[in-house]
């Protein structure tokens, strides 16, 4: 019955069968007897109801008499809803929806029109025009102004500095100094989205003359930008097409009913996805979903006992192992991109994995120890298989958008493996990739032009083109020297380098986000390193891999989102979850370590 | 109706089947044409920012640009200051590199790199290998016993040195020494690298006449540096200098690792002495040396991408390449340097470094 109404209520056909079949878990059958009341007022932030059969009245306005439909549908749009009791006449057979649920999918824009249509049709549309909308964004304007003070000052100071003293160092360089220090700041203080400065910083070096036009501008040309957009394209139609979906439904019915493989599934799910899809938050959004249906699933006190491991497993497998694949975050791209070329040309996919393994093998073995240790518990949660086959046949057949999914996945990763006999590089397979999706409109150009992180692309465009510039001016040279602790340091006692260095990031991660942390760092001491020989990518692999950890949710926008749509029974904000974060850095910091020897054998250290 | 419906269907059908051939198709085509173009892996000792190593780059790319056939790669050893431990992970490095890029032909610059990877590729017949920058003979690598070497040798331009410094001196007569031989005495000095002992054995070995060779200093520091220049201000009328990139900045163990700039080196060294200075290599008057004159990088990168080419895209064994060892120079100046120690520059050279760009 529950499935005749989400097939059949017009609404519902805007969303995919995926989502619909997301619903299906929450839907709760009631029973109304003659004279039983609903209250809107007291359940409003909480369920929204169907009328299947019988009749209730508004007892505040006789008028109002429902058979059928909605009601308190408003909900899903973050209107509240005029105060009603509903008083049954005659048994009353209802479905309830949590709000939460539907207002999740709000977000899809067909859905949310739907709902408005349906609104407006049933006459509750007293207060459409303030629909949901985003929280307010509170602005620090104290931060903003000491932050464009200091856009200003920087530069000044160093021209006034270059004025007084008189260093030895070339007008082009004081003036490139200038610039990165007014981009800097913007990123620190996030005065301006991330590619609006580095975009700033193109700019000046190509009116100013400071560098050549082809080379502020290289980052346009460099096949990293490419494979970033292949990836971010390919990762948008796999997200799309559902196959992982289907893939997490078909494991947990053949899979045994325990915690254990709910844990096991959810987590490899986030691991799988993590070099599908370039971002954490993607990875969240997309992973999320999968733990509330197990959430609600469970019986309530299991779900609470079990809830905190399930969402470790969730957050670990998702966004823990960002760094040990090329193609799991964007920022990923942008190191790549700050490589000199004979490291670019080296880490691709394949290769990166490869120097990346020991870290990802010993770090999976211990935050899976972790996992299990820190979240003991005595519960047995079970799902009946009944409903997950229920979920299974309302998503249907396999379509022509996981066919195409699965196809690109595997000739990326058959041509990843076959590098050596094919000698492509991998951001032209990619780039075949995203034509042939464009080509056979599996990837519309709406979608091309909407999904794509753009403002990503000319970031990393623009940060590459920055890097060149710097080595082009030999500032790597002059910062190795300036700043000869951290390059001996770095030369000379690594493991030390990598305890200071994640101290470091620990204390500037507590102000600053991930992506600031890691481009104004790998900008400082990737030209270190290679003005002292040592391999650029070690070095950037570890800022990436110390920029991921956290401990409160501010600290990772991931995270947050996390918090926010996930089910409560996840604990998400709670004393064990934080300690849990805190034992990420011991962890990373161990991995790193055992990953030395490897990083010797193959010649980088 | 029904006919009609049957053609849309047959048509969309034939649609998808055109496009699925076309995909199918354009994959085999790149794979297949991809799979015939060959590769050439350039390993340099050195970092791309070291003045020889770039200039070998230009004369690289002056031959590799004119053709898009061959796909070339490049690697930097970067071990021009490397300790032991730093040129085995180079080494290692360098070789997994070679193995993931596969290359028909590799084409090797520089000594460290032939001593490092180049003998080992070349014994276990790995890929075709070229080599450049080569200053003493190619024995030490094993070249001699493969046939899938050949190559380009750096010989220190000796007889083109001396014969400048004697137009230097005839043009400049305050610079003849007042003796009856009329001989000028020169002074060698250089830090301790491999290939700059290899000069220097060849340098003692060489007939200066009318030059004399009076001192060579090998020193491995700055300070150690200074001192000798200031030793050769009294001891001879030119001081040669050839390498100072590996020198410490101070004495003693502690500052190892801590290199001395060379533009700094070079500068200081051209202030305080009293004679002039003749560098040994082009990039010595880019640091700061007055005058230099050495084997012609561009030259180098040029002669050994054409025979990378011959051999990748032409397929010529490498043994019917002829090893060239021809020491075409080029000269470098910086005029004012002549000009604040009150010498005339012979006009030829003027001509010369300006036809080369190399008057800084």
């Amino acid at each position: 019955m529950s499935e005749k109404l989400l097939l059949d209520q017009l609404i519902f056909r805007s969303l995919s069968p995926q989502d619909r079949s997301r619903i299906l878990p929450f839907i709760r059958h009631g029973l109304l007897r003659p004279n039983e009341c609903l209250l809107l007022q007291e359940l409003k932030n909480s369920e929204i109801f169907f009328i299947i059969d019988g009749q209730i009245i508004n007892e505040k306005n006789p008028e109002d008499i429902k058979t059928s439909g909605f009601i308190g549908l408003e909900k899903a749009l973050g209107i509240e809803p005029k105060n009603a009791i509903y008083k049954a006449e005659q048994t009353t057979h209802y479905f309830a929806i949590p709000t939460k649920i539907l207002y999740s999918l709000a977000d899809n824009k067909n859905f949310r029109k739907s709902l408005v249509g349906e609104i407006n049709q049933s006459g509750d549309n007293e207060n459409t025009d303030t629909l949901k909308t985003d929280p307010a964004i509170t602005s620090n304007k104290l931060r903003l102004n000491i932050g464009w003070l200091l856009t200003i000052v920087f530069p000044l100071g160093i021209l006034v500095w270059d004025y007084f003293s008189q260093p030895e160092i070339a007008k082009n360089t004081i003036y490139l100094a200038c610039i990165f220090s007014s981009v800097v700041t913007m990123w620190i203080f996030r005065l301006l989205q991330d590619f609006i400065p580095a975009l700033f910083g193109i700019l000046c070096l190509i009116i100013l003359g400071i560098v050549p036009a082809h080379i502020a501008l290289s980052g346009f040309s460099s096949s990293s930008t490419f494979l970033a957009l292949g990836i971010l394209s390919l990762g948008c139609v796999f997200a799309s097409s559902g196959l992982s979906y289907r893939l997490f439904l078909i494991a947990l019915k053949w899979g045994p009913e325990n915690k254990i493989w709910y844990n096991f599934c959810l987590f490899v799910a986030g691991l799988i996805l993590t070099p599908i899809i370039s971002t954490a938050n993607g990875r969240i959004v997309f992973l999320t979903p999968f733990l509330n249906d197990l959430l609600s699933a469970l019986p309530e006190k299991q779900a609470k006992a079990e809830g905190p491991r399930l969402a470790a497993s969730t957050v670990t497998g998702a966004t823990f192992f960002s760094a040990s694949f090329l193609t799991s975050k964007s920022i990923n791209f942008l190191i790549l991109g700050m490589l000199p070329v004979q490291d670019r040309e080296i880490f691709q996919w394949a290769h990166w994995f490869y120097a990346a393994s020991i870290f990802t093998l010993v770090s999976l073995i211990l935050m899976v120890v972790l996992i299990v240790f820190l979240f003991k518990n005595d519960s047995h949660p079970s799902i009946p298989k009944r409903i997950i086959s229920e979920q299974l046949s309302l998503v249907g057949p396999v379509s022509a958008q996981e066919w195409v999914a699965s196809t690109a996945l595997l000739f990326l990763v058959a041509s990843i493996f076959t590098q050596k006999y094919h000698q492509i590089e991998i951001a032209w397979i990619v780039l075949t990739i995203l034509f042939f999706l464009l080509m056979s409109n599996f990837l519309t150009v709406k979608d091309f032009n909407q999904k794509i992180d753009w403002a990503f692309v000319i970031l990393l465009a623009s940060l590459i083109g920055i890097t060149e510039s710097l080595y082009l001016l030999n500032i790597d040279k002059l910062l190795s020297g300036y700043l000869f602790p951290i390059s001996s340091l770095l030369k000379n006692h690594f493991a030390l380098f990598v305890v200071v260095l994640s101290l470091v990031i620990f204390v500037i991660r507590i102000a600053l986000p991930i992506n600031a942390t890691s481009i104004i760092l790998a900008s400082l001491l990737i030209p270190i390193a290679v003005a002292q020989g040592v391999n650029a990518w070690l070095v950037g692999f570890i800022i990436l891999a110390l920029s991921e950890i956290f401990i409160w949710p501010y600290q990772a926008s991931y995270y947050s989102q996390f918090v926010m749509e996930a089910r409560a029974e996840g604990q998400l904000v709670s004393s064990k979850m934080f300690l849990f974060h805190a034992l990420r850095l011991p962890v990373t910091i161990i991995a790193i370590m055992a990953s030395i020897p490897l990083w010797q054998h193959l010649g980088m250290l | 109706m029904a006919t009609s419906r049957d053609a849309v269907t047959t048509m969309r059908h034939l649609s998808v089947f055109l496009k699925l051939s076309f995909a199918i198709g354009l994959v085999l085509v790149l794979l297949i044409w991809n799979s015939s173009r060959p590769s050439i892996l350039v390993i340099h000792s050195y970092d791309p920012g070291y003045a020889w190593t770039r200039d070998i780059n230009i004369g690289l790319q002056r031959v590799f640009r004119q053709q898009t056939f061959a796909r070339v790669y490049y690697h930097y050893m970067n071990v021009k200051t490397a300790s032991k431990e730093e040129r085995k992970a180079a080494a290692n490095y360098a070789l997994m590199r070679f193995l993931s890029v596969k290359p028909d032909v590799t084409l090797i610059i520089d000594d460290p790199a032939q001593e490092l990877v180049g003998s080992y590729i070349a014994k276990q017949g790995l890929s075709s290998v070229v080599f450049a920058g080569v200053n003493g003979g190619v024995e030490k690598y094993g070249y001699h016993q493969s046939d899938n070497v050949t190559g380009i040798f750096e010989h220190k331009p000796f007889l083109e040195i001396r014969d400048a410094i004697d137009l230097i001196r005839r043009s400049n007569p305050q610079l003849l020494h007042a003796n009856k031989s009329m001989r000028s005495r020169i002074a060698y000095l250089t830090d301790g690298t491999d290939s700059a002992k290899n000069d220097v054995e060849k340098a003692q070995k060489f007939n200066w006449k009318p030059l004399e060779l009076v001192a060579v200093n090998i020193v491995t520091n700055f300070p150690d540096w200074q001192a000798a220049v200031a030793g050769f201000n009294q001891e001879a009328d030119f001081i040669l200098v050839s390498s100072y990139r590996n020198l410490n900045k101070h004495r003693g163990k502690s500052s190892k690792n801590e290199k001395a700039d060379p533009a700094f080196v070079m500068s200081w060294t051209e202030k305080n002495s009293k004679v002039p200075i003749i560098g040994m290599n082009i990039f010595n008057s880019e640091d700061g040396a007055g005058f230099a004159v050495g084997v012609s990088p561009y030259h180098q990168g040029e002669e050994a991408a054409k025979m990378a080419l011959k051999i990748a895209v032409n397929k010529v064994p490498p043994s019917s390449i002829p090893q060239i060892n021809d020491g075409l120079f080029i000269v470098s100046l910086r005029p004012e340097v002549f000009k604040e120690k009150k010498l005339n520059i012979p006009s030829v050279f003027n001509s010369f470094a300006a036809a080369v760009e190399k008057v800084f």
